[in-house]
């Protein structure tokens, strides 16, 4: 007699979204009070300032506090916007800086502010127009073969990105003011945060991240390949527009903390999955939290381990992303983690 | 009229015709058969019927409204299609996976309700895999992912139903199940099934309508046992057979000419 197997055997953890999703909350909320406190003038020491030593405090837990918003929500909505990106392309592999989406933004943004002005504003729109204009770039060089071209989106990817790196690197090394303004693209670092840009990454958060949301139930579909989907009803053409919004949205906000440095957009996704399996709205939603975790942790240790210097946020989360990729093919080359 | 219509159709590819001007009618609650050599316009007359593609020139008729004026979730709701491959996603049990199949049924928001899980429980135990549906279609045999994806279609609870060589990787039993589950689905249900077979066997079998396609161009269509003969065969597919009609039932037997081997069933000793 067939033994009757259930799913949980073949993937063990994908009825614990809840406690994932709960514990990477607790993680992050733990790591937001201790960023907090932690950084080159420790919260203890704040208190036996003499002088003002309120006006102090409140000044630098507030830049903290920016910061780690900052981090939270740009960590978060570049892994998110990648996870949708994945789905996208069926492409596992493929990341917003290897598309070029994040380099293409960065270059707009640079590129605006040294033409015109320099606004958190124009920062936000200038983000999503280069992402958007990297997605446009690299599906216009796939569009006659399947979406589900793999290679085809990678290639044209990076050489989009390599080329606006290039622009982005010439702008900033001949820019006519201050280098410190945009060497932050480059390497991504949160030290340059204002209240303004802050609210402005938060407010795009909350129109994106439901948005993002709503459109799962297309992005289950989407795990089909182009013909079933079209035979199954979904308008595959009008979805993948709004995807492309939302996912551009998300990048090109991140895009101001996290600058050119996307390697934690190709991690996150892929840690979510071997947790949850494919399923995008459980994907995206610890997408998100891995991001935002794995980039609050990078800017803090990167506040602590060489202060009063710093090492950017960008830079260190490349440092941390590369073992656990590492970790993410060694999975994949055991046959224990399946991507599509 | 309903059912689905070709009037004057022409589509091409890379800039070569592979229809030109061709005029077809299915009938409804039928299984038409579309039979024809590798090549020759069988699948894309099917993709062209599910409005996959859409033709450059004529119209493609279903229910009597142009299909090109049909949403694409209230085509799905008529038209079921069983492409020739498709990909298993990697991380869905089966009954997750057949549920896809209501996303023309859902709106926006809203999950599954409870005639969208009869629907899937249906399709499930008609393609018999109810001892399989909470175990992930990746790792099924070959066999069972094809039954996976006629229950994808099932569940769409489709008038029309279109498959593209639904016997792909099936075993003999399976082959069988399958030809029942089709006729069934044509008696009790009364859907219209267009059908790609190769088998010409199972085509006398099931078959109330034969199309015969070559080069594409419909060689004819009409009831199989006109359509499924020496003449026909040997114009569709360039090759004698012998057809021989068994007296008393439907079936006939299709002998085609042996080839030409000098030392039949005997290996060639390497001298």
């Amino acid at each position: 007699m067939l033994r009757m197997i259930k799913a949980d055997a073949y993937f063990p953890y994908r009825r614990m979204f809840g406690l994932f999703a709960l514990g990477l909350s607790l993680l992050l909320g733990g790591f937001f009070i201790l960023g907090l406190l932690v950084g080159t003038v420790p919260l203890g020491k704040l208190f036996h300032l003499q002088a003002d030593a309120h006006r102090a405090a409140d000044f630098i837990i507030r830049l903290r506090f920016n910061r780690e918003i900052a981090a939270i929500f740009c960590g978060g909505m570049l892994a998110m916007g990648s996870a949708m990106l994945q789905a996208l392309t069926r492409n596992a592999m493929v990341a917003p800086d290897l598309t070029g989406l994040t380099s293409l933004g960065c270059l707009l943004i640079v590129v605006c502010e040294i033409l015109w002005l320099k606004s958190p504003v124009m920062n936000v729109v200038m983000g999503t127009a280069g992402a958007m204009l990297g997605f446009i770039l690299c599906f216009s060089f796939t569009k006659n073969q399947q979406s589900s071209n793999r290679l085809g989106v990678i290639l044209a990817g990076i050489s989009i990105s390599f080329t606006a790196t290039a622009f982005l690197q010439l702008l900033i090394l001949n820019a006519p003011q201050d280098l410190d303004d945009y060497l932050h693209f480059l390497t991504g670092t949160l030290y340059a945060i204002n209240d303004e840009t802050v609210t402005l990454i938060i407010m795009m958060a909350l129109v994106a991240l439901p948005a993002a949301l709503m459109l799962s139930k297309y992005f289950n579909v989407l795990t089909l390949d182009d013909q079933t989907c079209h035979s199954i009803g979904v308008p595959m053409k009008r979805y993948r527009v709004y995807c492309f919004m939302t996912a551009s949205v998300l990048i090109g906000t991140s895009v101001i903390g996290v600058g050119n440095m996307g390697f934690l957009g190709i991690v996150a996704p892929n840690l979510a999955r071997i947790l949850v399996g494919n399923r995008p709205r459980y994907v995206f939603v610890l997408s998100f939290l891995v991001g935002a975790l794995m980039y609050l942790l990078a800017d803090t240790l990167g506040r602590c381990l060489i202060s009063p210097a710093e090492i950017p946020a960008g830079l260190m989360t490349n440092m941390m992303s590369a073992p656990l990729f590492l970790y993410i093919l060694f999975r994949y080359f055991r046959g224990q983690y399946e991507w599509n | 009229m309903s059912g689905i219509e070709l009037h004057s159709v022409t589509y091409h590819h890379k800039k070569q015709a592979l229809f030109s001007d061709i005029s077809l009618q299915i009938p409804q609650h039928c299984v038409t058969c579309l039979v024809g050599p590798n090549g020759s316009g069988k699948s894309t007359l099917l993709k062209l019927l599910a409005g996959l593609m859409l033709p450059h020139a004529g119209t493609i008729l279903l229910d009597n409204v142009a299909i090109s004026g049909y949403s694409r979730k209230a085509l799905a709701k008529k038209i079921a299609y069983l492409p020739q491959q498709c990909r298993i996603p990697a991380s869905l049990t089966v009954r997750e996976y057949v549920a896809l199949a209501r996303f023309c049924h859902q709106s926006w928001f809203g999950g599954l309700n409870a005639n969208d899980h009869a629907a899937i429980e249906d399709a499930i135990r008609l393609t018999d895999l109810s001892i399989h549906a909470d175990r992930p279609v990746a790792i099924l045999s070959a066999g069972q992912q094809q039954r996976a994806r006629i229950a994808l279609m099932l569940a769409q609870q489709a008038q029309y139903l279109l498959l593209d060589e639904p016997m792909t990787g099936l075993d003999l039993k399976q082959q069988r199940n399958m030809l029942q589950l089709l006729a069934d689905l044509q008696q009790k249900y009364a859907k219209t099934i267009v059908v790609i077979l190769h088998d010409l066997h199972q085509v006398m079998e099931i078959a109330n309508e034969v199309i015969l396609l070559k080069n594409g161009i419909v060689l004819g269509q009409g009831h199989p046992r006109e359509m499924i003969n020496t003449d026909f065969l040997l114009k569709a597919f360039d090759y004698e057979c012998e057809v021989s009609s068994v007296t008393g039932n439907n079936m006939v037997y299709i002998l085609p000419k042996p080839i030409a081997v000098r030392h039949a069933l005997e290996p060639v000793s390497k001298a």
